[in-house]
């Protein structure tokens, strides 16, 4: 999905610092939310090693000596309501996962499959690595696969846009080239002069970004020019299509796009 | 040499030049840019610049060099040319590690696509390199610095670049400083048994081994074994300790992993000067581990590497560990350096600095020791966000005001030429964190992506020991003996630099008193140099234990020979103190007066640095929330404000000081006027 050489410059920081907040590369593949409350029961094959919860360290006061049944251990603790989320882990599973991870086929893979070979192999195994309530198998209702379906039907050069707009200004200005199912370069509106006022989401600034965008990269295919709130829900929320349609009806949002770019299928405003 | 080293920074052929640097990566910028981005450098207030030489940017085939030929950004000596032309001093990088978000860290892949390069983890697997996010393209094999067959590879690539830097070393040339590798630590997998068992790894193990006991006998009797040679002991691949009879293992292959680290910066630094390098310090950069396996005094005492330094990048609510990197590099290296001083961060970091961030940041770090300086980057390029210059070499005009402001500051007040006002040191005992540090289990790669706390895998056998030493080896802490001792200190008013048992003796007698973390045990000869510093006039107090044990828990006492119980004793010239953690805070408060500036209870943070009669108070507020700090004093002085607020104040006994949050206010102090007319 990434060109392994992609191109990743201009980067405006205001942009990448607001779009940080959503997207943390570094905690992508966790087994847990930083900021959840959690209990970790390690055993080696059903002989308990540690358990450590996550605001007061470790408990040696739970009286688990063996796991037997690994899911109905993380079933019966997280029914006591103290945590909010139980993993119970077997530390040879985790041996098993590095060492089939990391032997040579690893070097073949791009990074962002070799982290979901990763994962696969983590939560592939049911009795592994249990978590109650389990690990969740999108972002916020996105998947790899989603995104990686929608970068794949972008075969000929082009080029995506996304502007979102606040009371004070541009918050996030980001740019994508896109080109055989790969992205190539990732910019930001830094050395674009979209010159987009406070608050402009209108079909006339999203003219001017469409030519400015024809100008200077690959012919675009998608454009969306949003509020912080809307880009907020469409991000965060569940419902995208609907999150979408209901802001372009009250000029929250405004999209433009090829009929055949296929992210916002039958909503936005065809070129 | 032409270039050596002072404790304000270099001096080039006699002339003093302090290290105020910043990182322009020439192959990454357009190179008719380079003259306007360099004249920006210049005017931002910089005299130097620093650049990494990477490997697989040059040697693009096996044998096949490109500098310039190909791609006109390549050609390092005519960036090297420009620098001289432009009066530009000139710090160089050539690895062999690079990182800076390089494909491969900036190995070529057929070098780490070798077997024999390839370190290996405790199961026998590959050791890939592929944590904390987009380290672009691949996963790659991390290279065995105990492997020949590297070492030949890098020889091969140093026979290319060296001439190059030779013919530009100062004085003659602009190159003043170069660094050997960069972060050495098994690609940041520093867990003990996580790597590297490689064949090579192992011998170079045995080597050590074989050096540290006279004989197999000798490690057979300590280890409890019958191994026939060297050849047939093997590593532990996990912690196995169960008893003090296992820790003789377990504590040699910890050592070991540090040596290896200090035993390859060591010999890449002899090949640089095999190759003709000559009359310039060689330096390397430590990541921030200020514990095992990395030993920065130990390092810098290695006759081959002349200087060590810490690399930073902290965002505003990290104060404390901007403080303590600080405090640290001022307790155990000649010159506090910092080589990589965020200046911006790499893309795949999710909180990008903003310009107030690095305001505060660089400030902090200053009052804190900071003396020599790098920020990197300077100049932004691909894969960088947040830097005062883009690529185009054009201003980001709200970061660049900081360092336009910074740069005039240090020219009035060129704070390398201060001391901060630290008379006494906090010192952590080396082998209570290598304990602590060897009780993991956490022996598998991926463990960090998964964000498994890391005491998931802590073990806990049964010593016999009455004080933990991971509870006390935890800088973090403030409930523990060290962590009591960093707070009674601060509420004295009283500065203090950090060190651990493996700083050099002869730094010691700058502080009045050292302050000791001990337990159980301790290494007798690390004793032994501390019973010295006492002789000699020092005043040293321990705790919260008295050791009467070696790391390997046999019996040794030292110490235990002056003070059979908490409480002081007088020797040589100076003092012993042992207090228990709970005693400390009073023990502190008999021991050390005021210090002249002190601050009432507040959570702002407050540093003196001084040259000659000059004085400069600085103020930090490391949190997000507006405070006033009161400042008292005895008698009466004038405080020009000399950082973002501009006024002067004559005050008596106290000053009261309204500080934003994340902020540093800084006042220049100086006897009240009639006193100075007097004078």
């Amino acid at each position: 999905m990434i060109d392994p050489n992609w191109e990743l410059v201009d980067l405006d920081p205001r942009t990448w610092r607001a779009i940080g907040q959503y997207f943390p590369p570094g905690q992508y593949i966790r087994a847990g939310s930083p900021d959840e409350h959690g209990l970790f029961v390690l055993h080696e094959r059903g002989d308990v090693l540690n358990i450590v919860d996550s605001q007061s360290g470790r408990r040696g006061d739970l009286g688990i000596e063996s796991v037997s049944d690994p899911s109905a251990l993380a079933n019966e603790l997280h029914a006591r309501g103290e945590w909010d989320r139980v993993h119970v882990i077997d530390r040879a599973h985790l041996q098993s996962v590095a060492a089939t991870a990391q032997d040579a086929t690893g070097r073949t893979l791009q990074l962002d499959q070799y982290y979901r070979r990763v994962a696969e192999l983590v939560w592939g195994d049911g009795e592994g690595y249990v978590a109650v309530p389990p690990k969740e198998r999108s972002w916020n209702g996105w998947t790899y696969e989603g995104i990686e379906a929608i970068v794949l039907q972008i075969q000929e050069p082009a080029s995506v846009a996304l502007a979102v707009i606040g009371d004070d200004g541009l918050v996030i200005g980001l740019i994508a080239e896109i080109s055989d199912g790969m992205i190539r370069k990732v910019t930001t509106f830094d050395a674009f002069p979209a010159e987009l006022r406070p608050g402009e989401i209108s079909l006339p600034a999203l003219d001017r970004v469409w030519r400015q965008l024809s100008d200077r990269f690959s012919p675009p295919a998608v454009v969306m020019l949003c509020s912080p709130a809307l880009f907020d829900r469409w991000v965060c929320g569940p419902e995208k299509r609907r999150t979408i349609e209901a802001a372009l009806e009250v000029g929250e949002a405004v999209v433009r796009q090829r009929d055949w770019a296929p992210l916002f299928p039958g909503m936005a405003t065809p070129v | 040499m032409a270039v050596t080293l002072s404790n304000q920074g270099l001096v080039v052929d006699g002339q003093h030049v302090p290290v105020y640097s910043g990182s322009v990566h020439y192959w990454r910028l357009e190179r008719a840019l380079w003259p306007k981005i360099l004249d920006q450098v210049i005017e931002l207030g910089f005299g130097m610049v620093e650049t990494y030489i990477p490997w697989s940017t040059h040697e693009i085939e096996p044998g096949v060099y490109d500098w310039g030929s190909i791609d006109d950004r390549k050609d390092v000596e005519a960036f090297m040319r420009l620098c001289e032309e432009k009066g530009l001093w000139l710090m160089v990088r050539p690895g062999p590690l690079i990182n800076a978000e390089l494909t491969d860290f900036g190995f070529p892949a057929w070098v780490l696509d070798d077997p024999a390069v390839q370190s290996r983890t405790a199961s026998g697997s590959v050791h890939y390199d592929a944590a904390w996010g987009l380290h672009p393209p691949k996963p790659f094999p991390v290279p065995s610095y105990a492997s020949e067959v590297f070492y030949d590879a890098v020889g091969g690539w140093f026979d290319q670049v060296m001439p190059i830097i030779n013919r530009h070393l100062a004085p003659g040339g602009c190159i003043v400083a170069v660094q050997s590798d960069n972060e050495t630590c098994y690609l940041f997998h520093d867990q003990p048994y996580a790597t590297d068992y490689s064949d090579a790894s192992l011998a170079l193990y045995r080597q050590f081994l074989s050096e540290r006991y006279s004989s197999i006998h000798e490690l057979n009797a300590e280890y409890r074994t019958d191994h026939p040679a060297f050849a047939d002991v093997e590593p532990p691949r996990d912690c196995g300790v169960a008893g003090a009879a296992d820790l003789p293992l377990h504590l040699d292959w910890v050592a070991y992993k540090e040596h290896q680290i200090r035993w390859s910066v060591a010999r890449i630094a002899r090949m640089m000067r095999e190759r003709g390098l000559q009359g310039v310090p060689v330096f390397h950069d430590i990541a921030w581990q200020i514990v095992t396996p990395l030993d920065v005094g130990r390092m810098e005492s290695d006759p081959d590497i002349d200087w060590v330094g810490m690399n930073l990048y902290c965002n505003q609510d990290d104060y404390r560990t901007v403080a303590r990197r600080m405090r640290f590099l001022a307790g155990v290296t000649k010159l506090p350096f910092v080589p990589e001083f965020g200046c911006g961060l790499w893309s795949h970091h999710h909180r990008t600095f903003l310009p107030e961030e690095h305001e505060f940041v660089t400030l902090s770090a200053l009052m804190n020791g900071l003396k020599a300086i790098n920020f990197y980057m300077l100049v932004e390029r691909d894969r960088w966000q947040g830097s005062p210059i883009d690529r185009h070499g054009e201003y980001r005009d709200d970061y660049a005001d900081f360092y336009h402001r910074l740069s005039a500051f240090l020219r009035r007040y060129p704070l390398w030429e201060y001391e901060r006002d630290a008379s006494a040191m906090l010192m952590l005992g080396f082998d209570i964190s290598r304990h602590a540090r060897m009780m993991t289990t956490l022996n598998v790669a991926h463990a960090d992506l998964l964000g498994l706390p890391k005491e998931l895998f802590d073990i806990e056998p049964d010593l016999g020991l009455r004080w933990d030493p991971r509870f006390e080896s935890d800088y973090n802490r403030s409930d523990n003996w060290i962590g009591q001792a960093a707070e009674s200190l601060k509420r004295r008013g009283i500065a203090y630099d950090l060190g651990d048992t493996h700083v050099d003796p002869k730094r010691l007698d700058q502080y009045d008193t050292i302050y000791l973390q001990t337990i159980d045990f301790m290494d007798p000869a690390d004793q032994e140099a501390l019973l010295g510093y006492v002789e000699d006039g020092g005043r040293l107090v321990i705790g919260p234990g008295m050791p009467k044990l070696d790391p390997r828990l046999r019996q040794s006492e030292l110490m235990a020979r002056f003070l059979s119980e908490p409480g002081r004793t007088d020797m040589g010239r100076g003092e012993l103190v042992w207090s228990e953690t709970e005693q400390l805070r009073d023990v502190v408060d008999s021991l050390d007066g005021h210090a002249q500036f002190r601050l009432e209870d507040s959570p702002v943070e407050l540093s003196i640095l001084r040259r000659n009669e000059d004085t400069l108070l600085f103020l930090a507020n490391p949190t997000s929330e507006a405070s006033e700090a009161v400042v008292r004093f005895d008698g009466e002085h004038r405080f020009e404000s000399v950082w973002s607020v501009n006024s002067a104040v004559e005050s008596k006994d106290e000053l009261a000081v309204a500080i934003e949050g994340y902020s540093v206010r800084v006042f220049d102090v100086t006897p009240p006027a009639e006193a100075r007319g007097a004078r």
